[in-house]
């Protein structure tokens, strides 16, 4: 299974440069709430937040439109995705999406660009 | 340990929280609300480690990329950051003297700006060297005035005030290489230093700062100080009041808010207008009410008793109250958020300067050749705009209390004189207060100083650490936004010399002063500078020698930093308790702060302490290892 990861003995720095890449890869354009990884601080930790591909979403949709391809990443299927947001609501890590201003929903395809993006090496893809 | 007039921090949060909640009704944001929305903080930008000063970045340092793309390592990238930062702060403090010299050029008999104070003007005249015997008052400031202007940019030699620091500390400037020359030279030079492709040698950039900070210090900032005490007075003691209880329900409530005296004297002046007054009644208001807030609010609470409504982070607040009429602002460390949410009530926000312009604002720019006529256009907008008031949304917490204010250096020496048998001693000197502090019924004195800053808080380092000093017998002298901290708590009224230990406490008896003694704004750190000075002069010791600290627990601005370099170059050790953005280098840290830094130029270094209880400890320690050096 691919899947994106998060190095355990790297210091996030919060620099927000993947959040910006994985916006503006797949919204064109840089905002927060667009991006399917997240900067969150706990307790003055900082500690990014990334797919781990559990599934739940896939489980939790009415339409049957978040299915796992033959890389065990799970996709979302735009045309059968009616933007209910069901997904977003159950993530447990609040990284799948539904944008009010887009049609559909959107998660993580472990692609790697936040990977490229992070001045740290905090990311990885993994296979196993 | 409690008496009636101490206002706790819980109980100002729940008044913070009552004004969000009238803010929520509006729909209006807050800071509270932007720092969440601004976490977490970037750690390049926090540690120092980003570089934007050429397009070939930015570069950030990590440990697979530890030069930036010219070659430059960390530890160049943070001291040109730090070094930058501090000239940011000496530049505004500065051009903020340089204004009140252009005032000073503008004053004439029966003009709108005078010299209140003819004595401390002549005596200036003679520090430096300009003849005042048989001259026109008039005639001697603006002399003064234009050679005061001449130090921003005089090709040659160094500040003129330099000559009031003891010997010893000119010795070690001249030793450091940091006697401050012009001070726009000084600016200057900081940003060519710091330009892609010169200086990167981390102690070159710190020993830059220091002499930045100088030229603030003992340059700009000291005339912002001494001249304004000039045309507006030199402060005395004076009673007030503090918190935000003192916005009036029934009255036009005019906000003063920045730094620069100038426009805030002419407002005061003018809601004193019998005209005005009348309008505002004729609005059905009981009258003009006008307070202040952050430095602008020092400077009228110490020379004319306006009440001071808050410091740096509760700017909001007092629009949040529903019944501000206007925040009449000058310059520095006003939120460009005031606008906008100016526009959520009724309030009317009030740029003055060409140097401070924001969005949402009405705009009504301040001359000194038409000070009067601005400033009676800005009363009259304020008391127009009461009949707009929506009275539902007004909402004044009932918080107040008693302050104490205006201890310049010259006050203090007269409250001095009170204990002083004239028949013996000198008078208008610091000895009595070496005696006490010698004898060891003082301990010492903390300078405090500073900000607020959402990474502590607010006020709680302010005033916990100022609770505990004088609890433990140390005597805190404090300016700028904490000075406003404790007048909040209700820590500058006479009465809380209960909360002193013994010794302190007796003094402040026997003298008749508050245990913390407000000296004023941030420009007037500098009264600090000469009170250390004359102490040590009046002790035969070093600066270094003498049991005085300084602490910035809540600091946010470059000016802090310009402060904190002329501070520890004065050979007053400085207390932090937020990082100058220097973490991420080694060598600018052990600069800054170690054994073998600045402290070999001038004796005195930074202790950066995020943890408010060790940094007052850490205070405490300090001034009794200066005692035991002393073998006091
Ligand atoms: S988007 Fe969220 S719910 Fe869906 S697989 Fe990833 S972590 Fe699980
Ligand atoms: S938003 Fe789309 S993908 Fe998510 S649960 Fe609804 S239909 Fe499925
Ligand atoms: S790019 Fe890397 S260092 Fe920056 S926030 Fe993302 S994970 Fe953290
Ligand atoms: S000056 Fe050097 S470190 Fe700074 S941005 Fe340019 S190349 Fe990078």
């Amino acid at each position: 299974m691919k899947r994106l990861t998060v190095k355990k003995d790297v210091e996030c720095m919060a620099c927000l440069s993947c959040v910006v890449a994985c916006s503006e890869a797949f919204y064109k354009e840089f905002h927060q709430d667009k991006s399917c990884i997240r900067i969150v601080e706990n307790n003055g930790t900082v500690k990014p937040m990334v797919c781990i591909q559990c599934g739940k979403c896939a489980r939790e949709c009415p339409q049957g439109a978040i299915t796992q391809n033959a890389n065990g990443v799970y996709m979302i299927n735009k045309k059968l995705c009616i933007g209910c947001g069901r997904c977003k609501e159950v993530c447990p890590m609040g990284v799948c999406l539904k944008p009010d201003d887009s049609e559909t929903a959107s998660k993580c395809i472990a692609c790697g660009i936040c990977a490229k993006a992070c001045p740290m090496d905090v990311l990885e893809i993994v296979e196993s | 340990m409690n008496y009636d007039r101490l206002i706790s921090i819980e109980q100002m949060e729940q008044a913070t929280e009552i004004l969000l909640e009238n803010g929520r009704r509006v729909g209006a944001d807050s800071w509270q609300q932007r720092v969440k929305n601004q976490s977490p903080h970037c750690s390049f930008g926090e540690s120092g480690t980003c570089c934007r000063i050429c397009s070939m970045g930015p570069c950030r340092i990590t440990p697979k990329s530890p030069r930036g793309i010219c070659g430059c390592d960390v530890h160049g990238i943070v001291g040109r950051n730090y070094v930058r930062f501090t000239a940011g702060g000496a530049a505004a403090h500065s051009d903020h003297g340089r204004q009140i010299m252009h005032t000073l050029y503008q004053t004439k008999e029966g003009g709108a700006y005078q010299v209140k104070d003819p004595d401390k003007l002549k005596k200036l005249a003679d520090e430096w060297g300009v003849e005042s015997e048989g001259k026109d008052i008039y005639d001697l400031a603006h002399e003064m005035a234009y050679k005061g202007l001449l130090e921003y940019g005089k090709p040659f030699g160094e500040q003129l005030f330099v000559q009031r620091a003891p010997e010893h500390t000119r010795e070690l400037w001249e030793k450091a290489n940091i006697v401050p020359r012009a001070i726009d030279r000084e600016i200057s030079t900081s940003m060519h230093m710091t330009h892609m492709g010169n200086s990167s040698l981390a102690e070159a950039l710190i020993r830059q700062s220091l002499r930045t900070g100088l030229c603030d210090g003992w340059g700009g900032s000291m005339m912002g100080t001494e001249f304004s005490d000039v045309m507006f007075g030199t402060p005395k003691p004076k009673d007030t009041t503090a918190n935000i209880g003192v916005m009036e329900k029934d009255m036009v409530n005019i906000v003063v808010h920045g730094h620069d005296p100038s426009v805030s004297e002419m407002v005061v002046f003018y809601a004193n207008d019998p005209e005005m007054i009348a309008l505002a009644k004729s609005y059905g208001a009981k009258g003009i009410n006008v307070v202040g807030v952050c430095c602008t609010g020092n400077e009228v609470a110490m020379r004319l008793g306006i009440p001071m409504a808050g410091n740096f982070l509760c700017q909001e607040n007092v629009v949040l109250t529903g019944a501000c009429e206007a925040v009449v602002v000058d310059v520095q460390c006003i939120f460009p958020a005031l606008g906008p949410l100016s526009k959520c009530f009724h309030t009317k926000f009030i740029t003055t300067s060409p140097i401070a312009m924001m969005p949402d604002s009405d705009f009504i720019e301040f001359h000194e050749e038409t000070a009067a006529a601005n400033g009676k256009a800005i009363v009259k907008m304020a008391v127009e705009n009461f009949k707009n008031r929506d009275w539902d949304l007004v909402n004044i917490p009932n918080l107040k209390t008693e302050a104490r204010v205006g201890y310049s250096v010259e006050a203090i020496k007269k409250c001095l004189d009170g204990v002083t048998n004239s028949h013996v001693d000198d008078l208008g000197t610091l000895k009595p207060l070496r005696d006490v502090v010698k004898a060891g019924v003082i301990r010492g004195a903390v300078a405090m100083v500073g900000c607020n800053n959402p990474k502590v808080r607010p006020d709680t380092a302010h005033i916990e650490l100022m609770k505990k000093l004088i609890a433990n017998d140390v005597i805190v002298i404090v300016s700028g936004c904490s000075a406003q901290a404790a007048a909040k708590a209700g820590l500058m009224s006479l009465e809380a010399k209960e909360l002193c230990g013994e010794g302190l406490k007796r003094v402040c008896e026997l003298v008749g002063i508050p245990p913390i003694l407000h000296m004023g704004s941030c420009v007037d750190i500098s009264r600090m500078m000469v009170l250390a000075s004359d102490l040590a002069k009046d002790w035969g010791v070093n600066i270094s020698q003498v049991p005085v600290v300084g602490c910035a627990p809540e600091w946010m601005s470059e000016k802090a930093v310009s402060i904190g370099n002329y501070v520890i170059a004065t050979g007053i050790d400085t207390f932090l308790g937020v990082d100058p953005y220097t973490k991420g280098s080694t060598e600018v840290t052990e600069l800054l702060q170690g054994e073998h830094g600045v402290k070999d130029w001038v004796e005195a270094n930074f202790t950066v302490e995020t943890n408010i209880e060790k940094l007052g400890d850490m205070m405490l320690q300090r001034i009794e290892e200066k005692r035991a050096a002393l073998c006091i």
